[in-house]
């Protein structure tokens, strides 16, 4: 599975990975991975340090889990992107919404 | 051959295999020797078969022809044709079906069992029978037939189901080309392509002349492919036309799509898009990109003199009091091209799986003397070979060239009129903070349109009270100086400014009027724009009256009075009855 979680020693942060292609086939997936918990978490990091290729259908997934979270800019980090991964987020312009690390 | 039906049953039942496995099921036995057709059968009826049977090949075919068995058990020797050619005879009768081919034979040579395979049967059965092990054979086998039969139905389900997303899509498909998106591209300055990955587009490229003069174009890429892209692409078609035939300035239209599209598609979808308009008259572009990769100016010479990079959230992202509309603004030259493309340019692959790039892109940019669409095309193909496309690819490129952009109407060609000439007049004024929030050239556009509307001479009307607007808003009641456009630098610190002043503004209005009186040739709309605002705010420049933009207003009018130094124009526009 491409998607995996974490969750922080003090149970307030959720980190989510995503390995390899982050589109449209992880869809469900990811909305488990952050639904599962039956709660809501303080803060989201979503690491994309595996991620090598992300499309539309992924900066619509990140909506979802920004509305999720709250809708904060602070509630979702996005981490460890590629310069390729960057470059995508650029282009949306989603540093605007979410903490780009 | 005579059907029989089962006896009464035996006594026997295996441990772990249901007693009537064979109910409703038609089992066909082929053996010359008697007692084995006997034997056989009788194990057959007692599972709950139907049996038929046949003491040759030949009748066997017959039978199987007429009825197709659920199951066949079946001797290798036989007079005349033997069970090999029998298992190859059925299997070409019923090349679809799963029945389940079983040989019962006395033969125990490995090449003779080998080729019971061969020919296709699913299992071999060595005489003498013993009722048990035939029974599990018999077991499996159908267990095999009935896992066939299920991944038959959900393979039938299944291509039902793609026939009939198919021919939705094909319907969505034809609603979208009547919507005739790709008509408004029929322009002489503009190219453009558009290949889907699929069906139906999730990029969509619309063009519009705004009544004011300016070439507006939306290029877009909705976030996924198919239905959903379809619908989205509907609404945004249906928004954007009007607005541009409305006059309404790319900061409006732009906010409208994105409320519109935040309000109808799910959070998760959104429509990252490129809006552009360009005046022929004052060069004067303007771009709002959000989510689009950066649009290219071009010169003549070919080199790459300017690009738009997104700097917006894509349209349907953010509500609407976090929205930011403000286009950036440059100065286009003669000669100067435009050129858009989709991500699915820069990230075709090809067998290597390399992506085409964006250098590539402007390597064919600026090569000189051929049509850049045409040639990206052929390189896209080039690169990409037979490796299938992933995403849709679309390209645009607009040349600047202000004669055949503008080709306006013959000022004296009659107006074809659905309405007599009336007498009408009318007037609106806004005041200092209702011109911050409302643009009002579509409004008194809509309220002349219902009135009188003048076909093909709105355009040239639009354009008049357009300029007479601009000029009393930025010269008279913000006091800028218009020589500032001039140039690049100065261009952009001019529209800075605008912002600036118009934001600060704490008093003044400005009026704008019509006045029509029909007359036998035709009829003559008198527009008079006045502004009241503090007089040493006004620019010098308002007294400049051959200004290029009242140049164009003098070019169509009949004549052009200005008072109140400059602060109040009226002209004249005739037009004649066709």
């Amino acid at each position: 599975m491409s998607i995996s979680t974490q969750t922080s020693g003090d149970g307030q942060t959720l980190t989510i990975r995503v390995q390899d292609r982050f589109d449209f086939n992880v869809h469900r997936d990811l909305r488990q991975a952050y639904e599962a918990a039956g709660k809501r978490f303080g803060n989201y990091v979503l690491d994309l340090r595996g991620t090598t290729y992300m499309d539309s259908a992924a900066l619509g997934m990140l909506l979802q889990l920004r509305e999720h979270a709250g809708g904060k800019r602070q509630a979702v980090r996005l981490t460890n992107a590629q310069p390729v991964i960057r470059d995508i987020l650029a282009v949306a312009n989603f540093d605007q919404l979410f903490t780009i690390e | 051959m005579p059907r029989t039906t089962p006896a009464v049953a035996d006594t026997f039942t295996a441990s772990n295999i249901s007693r009537n496995f064979g109910d409703g099921l038609v089992a066909l036995i082929v053996d010359d020797s008697e007692i084995d057709q006997y034997l056989v059968q009788r194990m057959l009826l007692d599972a709950g078969f139907t049996v038929e049977v046949a003491s040759s090949a030949e009748d066997a075919i017959a039978l199987a022809s007429n009825c197709q068995p659920d199951l066949v058990c079946c001797d290798v020797r036989l007079p005349g044709a033997d069970g090999y050619a029998l298992c190859s005879a059925v299997r070409a009768r019923y090349p679809d079906a799963y029945i389940p081919f079983l040989f019962i034979t006395a033969l125990s040579d490995e090449r003779d069992l080998l080729k019971c395979f061969e020919v296709g049967a699913d299992d071999v059965v060595v005489k003498p029978v013993t009722q048990t092990l035939l029974r599990a054979k018999l077991t499996a086998a159908l267990r095999t037939r009935d896992m066939h039969q299920v991944l038959e139905r959900q393979r039938d389900q299944l291509a039902l189901f793609r026939t009939d997303v198919q021919r939705d899509m094909e319907i969505a498909k034809t609603i979208i080309d009547n919507l005739g998106s790709e008509k408004t591209l029929a322009l002489p300055n503009v190219s453009y392509h558009l290949q889907p990955m699929d069906t139906l587009n999730g990029d969509l490229i619309i063009g519009g002349r705004s009544p004011g003069g300016a070439q507006c174009f939306l290029f877009g890429d909705f976030t996924g492919h198919g239905l959903p892209a379809a619908i989205g692409v509907q609404v945004v078609h249906g928004v954007f036309c009007a607005m541009v035939a409305r006059g309404h300035a790319i900061e409006c239209i732009a906010t409208e799509l994105n409320r519109k599209v935040r309000q109808l598609l799910p959070r998760d979808r959104f429509l990252s898009a490129a809006l552009i308009e360009i005046y022929a008259d004052s060069g004067t572009i303007s771009v709002w990109n959000g989510g689009m990769p950066e649009l290219l100016v071009c010169s003549k010479d070919g080199r790459i003199k300017k690009s738009f990079r997104s700097t917006k959230l894509p349209l349907g992202v953010l509500p609407a009091d976090e929205f930011d509309a403000t286009p950036t603004r440059r100065q286009l030259h003669e000669g100067d091209s435009l050129f858009c493309y989709s991500d699915g340019v820069i990230e075709a692959l090809n067998s290597a799986g390399q992506m085409f790039g964006v250098e590539r892109v402007k390597l064919a940019l600026t090569a000189a003397g051929h049509d850049v669409v045409e040639a990206l095309c052929a390189d896209l193909e080039r690169h990409s070979g037979a490796t299938p496309q992933h995403d849709d690819v679309s390209m645009l490129h607009v040349r600047f060239e202000p004669d055949i952009m503008r080709a306006r109407h013959d000022q004296h060609a009659p107006v074809d009129m659905s309405r007599a000439a009336t007498h009408w007049h009318c007037c609106v004024a806004l005041g200092h903070d209702a011109l911050r929030s409302t643009d009002p050239i579509p409004v008194v556009g809509a309220v002349m349109d219902a009135i009188q509307g003048f076909g093909p001479r709105n355009d040239e009307i639009y354009m008049v009270v357009s300029a007479l607007f601009s000029r009393a808003l930025e010269q008279g009641l913000l006091g800028l100086d218009a020589s500032l456009k001039c140039d690049q630098t100065g261009f952009a610190s001019y529209y800075h400014q605008l912002e600036e002043r118009l934001t600060g503004l704490t008093d003044g209005s400005i009026e704008i009027g019509f006045a029509h009186t029909p007359d036998h040739e035709g009829g003559v709309l008198e527009i008079t724009v006045s502004e009241r605002g503090r007089a040493q705010a006004a620019s010098a420049s308002l007294h400049d009256n051959s200004h290029a933009d009242l140049e164009a207003v003098r070019d169509v009018c009949e004549s052009l009075e200005l008072s109140d130094g400059g602060r109040r124009a009226v002209a004249r526009y005739r037009w004649y009855k066709g």
